[in-house]
C-alpha cells in the first residue's frame, strides 16, 4: 500500500486542522440535510397529490354533502339512501380535535378524526369481490374497471384493505401513519403503555400504524369508534366509491333529497398546480442553498489544504508524487462528503418531520389539499443526495487543489503578471457576457419552466461575472471617497482591494445569496402589495357573506337595510378547459374597485361592458388562452345558454386563482340558474346587526360567515405570509451561510493580512481599531457585492414575476421596488455577515502583538 | 534617554525554565547607536521586545526620561493604550521582513506612522528618502522593490515620525552582503544625522562595527565588547 | 336446522379470524372458540312456546339469529333456478366492551349512535344451469338500513327486503293448533333483491348484475323443528336452537338483469327457516351438512349432521307429509352419509349424498346439479340446488360448512 505513509501523516493532521474540517464536515451536512428536507417535504406532498386516495380508499370519484351548513347531513338521509339501492355510498363523519393524555394536549395542531362506515366499505367490490372457486371463465371480457384495480392493486394497498377490514370487527382499532404515532408518542411523557384519550377522557381505541401516503394529519377509524369518542360530531360527507355509470349518477342526483348534493371529486391535478409554486419556490431556495454550501467547501478545503501546505511540501521532499497526494485528498473528500451525506440525509429527514407541521398546515389552508407523511424511501434519498454532493464537492474542491498544485510547484507565490491579469480580466467579462445573453435569449425564447429556471441561473452568475470584473474599479472609487484626514481607512480600503482577488469565491457567494435575497423579497413584497392593493380595492364592501346554496342571502337581507351585491357564478367549458363565468355589477362604485391589468383604451368600456358588448377577463384568461384585448370570444350566455360573440375589453388581476376567468354584467345572470356563493354587503352597522339576526334565525353562522371586510383583509394577508415565512427563514438561511463562506475564506485570509496588521499595530495603532479596520474591509467588500446584487436582485424577481409566474401560472402582478425593503435587506446582510466575520477577527485581535511579530519573524 | 535597569525574564520552554535576561543594565543616551549580538535564542529580540513596551519582564525596568514628556515613566509598567501611544510617538520599528504594506506605495508607506501620530514633516520626509537614496521609487510598489531597497524604505517609514528611539530587529538579516553592508551604514548615519538613538539587533559582526556600542548577549548577561 | 349456527359465536373471534385469513374466506368450525361465558346471549328454553307473529320478529336477547330462504325454482322454457337469501344476525357483546380508560373499566363501544350490539349480515346467491350470481351485504345496527321492522313486517337489508303489509291487527296464534297457510304476518310476502355475476360458462353479456323480485305465499303450515321448536344439535344436548320452518312456499316471480331488458318469469318451491340462539359450538365443532328436500309428492324432509371433534356425528331430521304432518326423525329413523367427494377449485366437498328412511321406505341419493355451488362470502360455505333420485324424486338444497 504505497499511500499508506501518507494517508498516516494525512491522519494525524486532522489534530491541527479542527476548526477547517469542522468547518467543511457543517457545510457539506447543511448543504446535505438542506436539500433531503426540501426533497422530502416536497416528495410527500406531491405523493399525498398524486394518491387519488381519500382516507386510505381508493376509487373516490364524488361526494355527496350537504348544500348549507344549515340543513345537515343525517345517518336517516344514508339509510334511506342505501335503503334505495344506491351501495356505493359510505358515510364518512369527521371531526379536528386534539389527542390528550392524562389530560396532556400530546398534538400541536389539531388532527383530523375520521370516521368511515367500515361495514358498508369492505363489501363493496372494491374491497371483496367474491371469486368463484372453480376458474371463472366467461367473466374476463366483462372484467370491469373495478377489477382491474383489484387485480392490479399493489400489495400495500391490499395491506390497507386488510386494516380497514379490521376496523369494522376487530377489537376497535384506528389507523394513523407511524409518523404521527411517533409524534404522539414523544409528547406524551410516559414511554409505553400510553393511553391516548379525547379530551373528555374517552380512551382512543388502539392506534395502528400504516405507512401510506394518503395518511396525514389524521386518524382514520371506524364510524361508530368516531361517533364512541365524540358523540357531537356529525357527518361530513357520504363518499361515493368506485366507478358509476351516468345512468346510477343521475338516479342518485335524483334521489338526493333538497338539503344534499352530489359534487364530484376535484381532481387534485388543479391544486398540484398551484402549489407547485410553493415547491418551486422551495426547490429553488434548497439549491441556492447547497450552491452557496458549496462555496464554504471550497473555501474549507482551501482552509485546510493551507494547513497542510508546509507537510504537503515535505512529503513531495520525500518523494511522493503530486497524483499520489492529489489522489487520496481526492478520495478523502469522497470520504468525508459521503460520512456528511449520510448524516445530512437524517438531520434532513428530522428536520422535514420538524417542519412538515407548518408545511402542511400551510398547504391544507392555502391550497385545500390533504398531505400525507409520504413515504420516503432512505436509501434513495441518501443516494440522490450522495450523489448530488459528490458532484458538488468534487468540483469544489477542483480549485483549492489547483491551487494547491501550484503552490506544490512552485516555492514561492508568483503574482499574476499583467498579460495574466489581463487574460483573467477578458475570461470574466467573456463569462458575462456568455451568461447575460445567454439569459437573454433562454428568457424570450422558451417557456418551459425548467429552461427558464436555467436563464435564471444565467443571470445571476452573469452578475458575478460582473461583479469580479469590477470589483477593482468600484473598491478604487470607494478608496477614493475616503478623506485624506484618515489614513488607515485608506490603507484599509487598498487592502480590501488586495482581498477582493484573494476572496472571488466567498465574494461570489455572497453576491449569490444577496441577489437571490434581494430577488425572492421584492417579490415577495410585490405580490403582498399587489394583493393587499388588489384586495383592498376589490373588496370594496363594507361586509362580505359566504354562503353557498339556501337561504340566498339577498332574501334574507330585504328588510334590513343593507344593499346585497350578488356574485353569481357559471363553471362552462371554453376550449376545453373549465372557466368560471363570474357576475360583476356595474355601478360606479364597483367600477372603480375593479383593478385592471391592462384595458382598452375606449371612454365606453363601462359602457360597453353595462351592455352585455363586452366581456373582462383575468390574466389567466388571457395568457393561459392566449387572447388580448380587442380579441373576440364566443361563450354562452349565462341564463339562456345561448352561444354569442363578445369582445375582450379588458384584463385584470386575479391573484392566485387557479380558474380562467370572465366577467360579464349581473343583469346577464339569473340568479336562479347560477351558483351564488359571495355576496357583498353595503350597509350601516345597524343594518349589520339586523342582518346578522335574520341570518342567524335561519340557521346560518355569521361569526363564520359575515365578515367584515377589514377581518377579511387581515385574514389573507395572515395567510399570505405564513406561506412565505419558510422561504425567508430559507433566505436568512442562505445568507448566514454565504457570510459563513466568507468566514472561512477571512480564516484563510488572516495569515496573509497578519503581517500587515502587525506592522500597523507597531505604529501605535490599538487592537480594537485594528479590528474595527479588518471588519471595514470586508463589510466594503461585502457593500459593494450589495450593490452589485441589487440591479440583479430587481432583475430576478422582474424574471420571477414577469417570466416564472406568467408561464407556470398565467398570471402576473405589479413589480414594486420598495427602497425601504432593499435597504432592509443591506442592513439585515450586513449584520449577519458582521455577525459571523466578526468571530474570526475579533479572535484574531486577541492574540497579543508580540505574538504577531514573532510569527512574522 | 532609556535606563534599562536589572531586566530579568525567562521562559519556560519544555519543562525547563531558561532565565534569558538575567539583570541586564544598559544607558541608553540620546543619538547613541548600539548593537547587540549574540547566538540564536539568546534573548537579543526579547530585550527588543521589551525596549518596544511588546513584552514584559519578569523584573525590572526600563526608565524613560525626556524631556518632553512630563515625568519618568517605567516602559514596563505601561498599560495597553499608554504602550500603543509610546509605539506612536517615542518608537520606531524595523524588522527583519514584512516592513512594507505591499498594497499601498512607498511613499504612502513612509508617510503612514507620521500620519498615524499625526506629525506629518513633508520637507523632513523629502531629505529622509533623499539621503536613504529611495527618492525615485516614491510612487512604486513595495513588490516593485529590490530587498535592499524595501529595506531603507523600511528606514525611512520607521523614522518619519521622529522618533527619539529606533528599534531594528535583524533588518539586514535577509540581504546579501553588499546590500546589508549599504543598508546597515545607511541606518547607522542616518540616525546619526537626526540624533535619533538606534538599537540593532544583529548577527553580524561587520554590521555591528558600523555601531558606537557594541554589546554581546549570552547567557542572560549583558557585556559589552 | 343446523344450519350456520355455529358460525356466529362472537364477533370477536370472527374478527379474529377476518384479521388472519385477510382477503381470504374465512372457514367455519375449527378456530372459532366460545367466548367468556359471561357475555353469551340467551340460552334457548326447551319450554319455550312460539307464537305468531312475535316469533317472527328479532330476537335480540340471543346472540345470533336467522332468516334463511331457499327456492328450487323454473321459468317459462323449463330452464331450473337455484336461489338463496340470507338475513343473519349476530349480536356481539364482546365488541361492545372496550378496554380502554385508566381505571381499567371497561367502556362500552356501544354508546355511539352509529352502532348497537348488533350486526346484519346477509347473502344472496342465485344459480343457473351455466352461471352464478351472489353478493353479500354487511350493517349495523342503530343506523337505519338494516334490521327488521314488525308494522309492517319488514326483514331488511339495504335494498334488499322481505316485506309484507302485516297490520297490528293480525291476531297471535299459537304454533302448534296452527295449519292454516298464509296466516301469522311472516306470509304472504314480496322479496326483492339483487346478486352479481361471480361465475359463468357462457357468454353473458349485460348480465352482470340480476334483480330477483319473487312473491311468496304459503300453502301449508309452518313446522316447528325439533321438540315443539326446541332442536337439539348434538348427543350431550349442549347445542340447541329455536327452530322452526315454512316449507309450503310457493314462488313465483321475476328475475331480470339491470343492464337489459330480458327478464324471465319463474315459479317453483321454497323453504323459509328461522332459527335462533345463543347456544354456541365449542372449539370441538368440525362443521355441519343440512338439507331441505321437496319431494315430488309434495312430502319435505328436512336432514341435518353435525360434525364434531372426539364425538360421532349427531345426525337428526324431520319428515314433513305433504298435508303437513310431520315427524321429528332421530338417529335410529334414518342415515345420512356421503357417498362422494368431488373437488372443486381448492376444495373437497361431499357432493354426492344417500338418504335412507326404513321406516317410510325412502332409500335415495342426493346430488348436487352442479359442482361450484360456494358462496365466496367473507365467512364461506357451500350452498346449492340438489337433485334426489332413488326411491323418490324431488329437488331441494345442500349446505355444507366447514369445509
Amino acid at each position: 500500500m504505497k499511500h499508506w505513509p501518507f494517508i498516516f501523516v494525512l491522519i494525524n493532521s486532522y489534530r491541527n486542522s479542527k476548526f477547517s474540517l469542522a468547518m467543511l464536515m457543517a457545510s457539506l451536512i447543511i448543504a446535505a440535510s438542506g436539500l433531503s428536507a426540501v426533497l422530502v417535504i416536497n416528495s410527500s406532498a406531491k405523493q399525498s397529490y398524486d394518491n387519488e386516495k381519500q382516507f386510505l380508499i381508493p376509487n373516490i370519484n364524488a361526494t355527496i354533502v350537504a348544500r348549507t351548513p344549515s340543513k345537515k347531513l343525517s345517518k336517516q338521509d344514508y339509510a334511506a339512501l342505501r335503503i334505495q339501492g344506491f351501495n356505493h355510498l359510505v358515510a364518512v363523519a369527521q371531526t379536528r380535535q386534539h389527542v390528550y393524555s392524562n389530560q396532556n394536549k400530546l398534538s400541536k395542531r389539531r388532527i383530523d378524526f375520521t370516521g368511515i362506515d367500515t361495514f358498508s366499505l369492505i363489501t363493496l367490490p372494491l374491497f371483496s369481490k367474491p371469486q368463484a372457486l372453480s376458474q371463472p371463465k366467461a367473466l374476463s371480457k366483462t372484467t370491469s374497471a373495478e377489477q382491474k384495480n383489484k387485480i392490479n392493486t399493489t400489495e400495500e394497498q391490499q395491506l390497507t384493505d386488510s386494516l380497514l377490514q379490521q376496523l369494522s370487527f376487530n377489537k376497535a382499532t384506528a389507523i394513523l401513519h407511524p409518523q404521527l404515532l411517533n409524534n404522539l408518542q414523544a409528547a406524551a411523557d410516559v414511554a409505553d403503555g400510553i393511553i391516548f384519550t379525547t379530551k373528555s377522557e374517552r380512551a382512543l381505541p388502539e392506534l395502528v400504524a400504516l405507512e401510506d401516503a394518503a395518511l396525514g394529519n389524521d386518524i382514520i377509524m371506524d364510524i361508530s369508534q368516531l361517533f364512541r369518542l365524540y358523540p357531537d360530531a356529525s357527518l361530513t360527507m357520504l363518499l361515493v366509491v368506485g366507478e358509476i355509470s351516468a345512468k346510477q349518477q343521475s338516479a342518485l342526483q335524483g334521489a338526493l333529497p333538497e338539503h344534499l348534493q352530489f359534487k364530484n371529486t376535484e381532481k387534485t391535478s388543479q391544486n398540484s398546480e398551484l402549489t407547485n409554486s410553493f415547491h418551486l419556490n422551495l426547490m429553488a431556495m434548497a439549491l441556492l442553498m447547497f450552491v452557496v454550501c458549496l462555496f464554504i467547501v471550497v473555501n474549507a478545503v482551501n482552509l485546510l489544504l493551507n494547513g497542510r501546505l508546509a507537510w504537503l511540501k515535505i512529503c513531495r521532499q520525500l518523494g511522493i508524487s503530486r497524483l499520489q497526494l492529489f489522489t487520496v485528498q481526492l478520495l478523502e473528500i469522497v470520504l468525508l462528503t459521503s460520512l456528511a451525506s449520510a448524516v445530512g440525509v437524517f438531520l434532513g429527514i428530522e428536520l422535514a418531520k420538524l417542519a412538515s407541521p407548518s408545511v402542511q398546515a400551510t398547504l391544507e389552508n392555502l391550497y385545500q389539499v390533504q398531505v400525507g407523511f409520504g413515504q420516503v424511501s432512505i436509501t434513495g434519498l441518501l443516494l440522490q443526495v450522495l450523489g448530488i454532493c459528490l458532484v458538488g464537492s468534487v468540483c469544489a474542491i477542483f480549485i483549492p487543489l489547483s491551487k494547491l498544485n501550484h503552490q506544490l510547484a512552485h516555492t514561492k507565490d508568483l503574482p499574476l503578471s499583467f498579460t495574466q491579469q489581463r487574460f483573467w480580466k477578458r475570461i470574466i467579462w467573456a463569462s458575462f457576457v456568455f451568461f447575460a445573453s445567454l439569459g437573454f435569449i433562454l428568457l424570450h425564447n422558451v417557456q418551459e419552466l425548467w429552461l427558464l429556471l436555467v436563464a435564471t441561473a444565467c443571470v445571476i452568475l452573469s452578475g458575478c461575472s460582473l461583479l469580479l470584473a469590477n470589483y477593482p474599479r468600484s473598491l478604487a472609487l470607494v478608496q477614493s471617497i475616503i478623506p485624506t484626514r484618515y489614513p488607515l481607512l485608506q490603507v484599509s480600503a487598498k487592502q480590501s482591494l488586495a482581498l477582493s482577488g484573494k476572496t472571488k469565491i466567498a465574494c461570489c457567494a455572497f453576491f449569490i445569496a444577496a441577489t437571490s435575497n434581494i430577488g425572492m423579497n421584492l417579490m415577495v413584497d410585490s405580490f403582498r402589495g399587489a394583493t393587499v392593493g388588489w384586495l383592498d380595492q376589490r373588496l370594496a364592501a363594507d361586509y362580505y357573506v359566504y354562503n353557498s346554496g339556501e337561504p340566498k342571502i339577498t332574501e334574507l337581507a330585504q328588510g334590513t337595510g343593507v344593499n346585497v351585491y350578488q356574485r353569481l357564478e357559471n363553471y362552462v367549458q371554453f376550449k376545453g378547459q373549465k372557466i368560471q363565468q363570474f357576475s360583476y355589477p356595474t355601478d360606479k362604485f364597483n367600477q372603480q374597485a375593479m383593478s385592471f391589468y391592462e384595458n382598452s383604451e375606449s371612454d365606453r368600456l363601462w359602457e360597453q361592458f353595462t351592455l352585455g358588448e363586452g366581456v373582462l377577463v383575468n390574466q389567466q384568461f388571457s395568457f393561459g388562452l392566449n387572447y388580448e384585448i380587442g380579441d373576440t370570444i364566443y361563450l354562452p350566455h349565462p341564463t339562456t345558454g345561448e352561444t354569442a360573440s363578445y369582445p375582450i375589453l379588458g384584463i385584470i388581476y386575479d391573484f392566485g386563482s387557479p380558474y380562467a376567468q370572465v366577467l360579464m354584467p349581473i343583469n346577464m345572470f339569473d340568479a336562479a340558474k347560477s351558483k351564488s356563493y359571495i355576496y357583498a354587503i353595503q350597509g350601516d352597522e345597524s343594518a349589520i346587526v339586523r342582518l346578522r339576526e335574520v341570518m342567524l334565525e335561519a340557521g346560518l353562522d355569521p361569526s363564520t360567515q359575515l365578515i367584515k371586510t377589514e377581518d377579511l383583509l387581515a385574514m389573507s394577508m395572515q395567510a399570505f405570509d405564513n406561506t412565505f415565512v419558510i422561504t425567508d427563514g430559507l433566505n436568512v438561511v442562505t445568507l448566514l451561510v454565504a457570510a459563513l463562506s466568507l468566514a472561512c475564506a477571512i480564516i484563510v485570509l488572516m495569515n496573509d493580512v497578519r503581517p500587515q496588521n502587525m506592522l500597523i499595530r507597531s505604529m501605535g495603532v490599538s487592537a480594537m481599531k485594528t479590528q474595527l479596520l479588518a471588519l471595514f474591509q470586508y463589510l466594503q467588500l461585502c457593500l459593494v457585492a450589495l450593490i452589485f446584487a441589487t440591479p440583479f436582485g430587481i432583475l430576478l424577481s422582474w424574471i420571477l414575476i414577469f417570466d416564472i409566474n406568467y408561464q407556470a401560472f398565467s398570471w402576473t402582478y405589479p413589480l414594486i421596488i420598495n427602497p425601504l425593503k432593499i435597504i432592509q435587506i443591506y442592513a439585515t446582510s450586513l449584520l449577519v455577515v458582521t455577525a459571523i466575520i466578526a468571530i474570526p477577527i475579533v479572535r484574531a485581535g486577541r492574540k497579543p502583538l508580540i505574538e504577531d511579530i514573532r510569527w512574522v519573524n | 534617554m532609556f535606563h534599562i535597569k536589572k531586566l530579568t525574564k525567562s521562559y519556560t520552554d519544555a519543562g525547563e525554565k531558561r532565565t534569558i535576561l538575567n539583570n541586564v543594565s544598559l544607558i541608553i543616551a540620546a543619538g547613541d547607536s548600539i548593537s547587540i549580538q549574540g547566538a540564536s535564542g539568546s534573548g537579543k529580540s526579547t530585550l527588543l521586545h521589551l525596549l518596544a513596551a511588546l513584552d514584559k519582564p519578569d523584573a525590572g525596568s526600563i526608565e524613560l526620561s525626556n524631556a518632553k514628556l512630563n515625568s519618568d515613566s517605567d516602559i514596563t509598567q505601561f498599560s495597553e493604550k499608554q504602550a500603543d501611544n509610546y509605539r506612536r510617538f517615542q518608537v520606531g520599528l524595523i524588522f527583519q521582513k514584512f516592513n512594507l504594506i505591499d498594497c499601498i506605495s512607498v511613499m504612502e508607506n513612509v508617510m503612514l506612522p507620521a500620519k498615524i501620530s499625526g506629525k506629518i514633516h513633508a520637507e523632513y520626509i523629502q531629505e529622509l528618502l533623499h539621503s536613504l537614496g529611495i527618492e525615485q521609487h516614491v510612487n512604486k510598489l513595495p513588490n516593485q522593490l529590490s530587498g535592499g531597497e524595501q529595506q531603507r524604505v523600511a528606514i525611512a517609514r520607521g523614522l518619519a515620525h521622529k522618533p527619539p528611539l529606533l528599534l531594528a530587529d535583524e533588518p539586514t538579516g535577509n540581504l546579501d552582503s553588499k546590500n546589508s553592508d549599504l543598508v546597515s551604514q545607511l541606518l547607522v548615519d542616518t540616525c546619526k544625522q537626526l540624533n535619533t538613538a538606534l538599537v540593532m539587533v544583529t548577527h553580524s559582526e561587520k554590521v555591528a562595527l558600523l555601531t558606537q556600542q557594541q554589546w554581546y548577549l549570552d547567557d542572560g548577561r549583558l557585556t559589552q565588547i | 336446522m343446523g344450519k350456520l349456527i355455529a358460525f356466529i359465536l362472537s364477533i370477536c373471534l370472527v374478527s379474529t379470524a377476518f384479521a388472519e385469513a385477510k382477503n381470504d374466506d374465512i372457514q367455519f368450525g375449527r378456530g372459532f372458540s366460545a367466548p367468556e361465558l359471561e357475555n353469551l346471549g340467551k340460552k334457548p328454553d326447551p319450554n319455550y312456546v312460539l307464537s305468531f307473529p312475535k316469533d317472527h320478529y328479532s330476537h335480540d336477547d340471543f346472540d345470533i339469529e336467522w332468516w334463511y330462504l331457499t327456492a328450487n325454482l323454473k321459468d317459462e322454457a323449463g330452464n331450473s333456478y337455484g336461489l338463496q337469501w340470507t338475513l343473519f344476525r349476530f349480536r356481539n357483546p364482546a365488541l361492545s366492551e372496550f378496554e380502554g380508560t385508566e381505571s381499567g373499566k371497561k367502556e362500552s363501544a356501544l354508546e355511539s349512535s352509529w352502532n348497537n350490539e348488533h350486526f346484519y349480515m346477509a347473502h344472496a346467491s342465485v344459480h343457473s344451469a351455466s352461471s352464478h350470481w351472489f353478493s353479500e351485504k354487511l350493517a349495523r345496527g342503530n343506523v337505519g338500513n338494516a334490521g327488521l321492522e314488525q308494522y309492517p313486517f319488514k326483514v331488511f337489508i339495504d335494498e334488499w327486503q322481505w316485506s309484507n303489509n302485516l297490520s297490528k291487527n293480525e291476531p297471535t296464534v299459537n304454533v302448534p293448533t296452527v295449519n292454516v297457510p298464509g296466516s301469522a304476518g311472516l306470509l304472504p310476502a314480496t322479496l326483492v333483491f339483487n346478486a352479481q355475476l361471480i361465475n359463468s360458462d357462457g357468454t353473458t353479456p349485460n348480465q352482470q348484475q340480476l334483480n330477483v323480485t319473487l312473491n311468496l305465499s304459503n300453502t301449508g303450515p309452518y313446522i316447528l323443528q325439533g321438540d315443539k321448536g326446541y332442536s337439539i344439535k348434538s348427543a350431550d344436548g349442549q347445542h340447541a336452537s329455536h327452530y322452526y320452518s315454512a316449507p309450503f312456499i310457493q314462488a313465483e316471480g321475476k328475475l331480470s338483469f339491470s343492464n337489459s331488458n330480458i327478464s324471465t318469469s319463474v315459479t317453483g318451491n321454497a323453504w323459509f327457516d328461522q332459527e335462533w340462539t345463543s347456544q354456541l359450538f365449542d372449539s370441538a365443532t368440525l362443521g355441519w351438512d343440512w338439507l331441505s328436500l321437496h319431494l315430488d309428492n309434495g312430502d319435505k324432509i328436512m336432514a341435518f349432521r353435525m360434525r364434531l371433534e372426539g364425538q360421532p356425528d349427531y345426525i337428526t331430521g324431520t319428515y314433513i307429509n305433504a298435508n303437513g304432518e310431520s315427524q321429528i326423525l332421530l338417529a335410529n329413523d334414518m342415515s345420512l352419509a356421503p357417498v362422494e367427494s368431488t373437488i372443486v377449485g381448492n376444495k373437497t366437498l361431499p357432493l354426492l349424498w344417500t338418504l335412507e328412511i326404513p321406516k317410510r321406505n325412502l332409500l335415495v341419493n342426493i346430488k348436487s346439479i352442479k359442482d361450484d355451488q360456494w358462496n365466496p362470502a367473507l365467512v364461506a360455505y357451500y350452498e346449492g340446488v340438489v337433485a334426489v333420485t332413488g326411491s323418490h324424486a324431488g329437488k331441494g338444497f345442500l349446505e355444507l360448512t366447514g369445509y
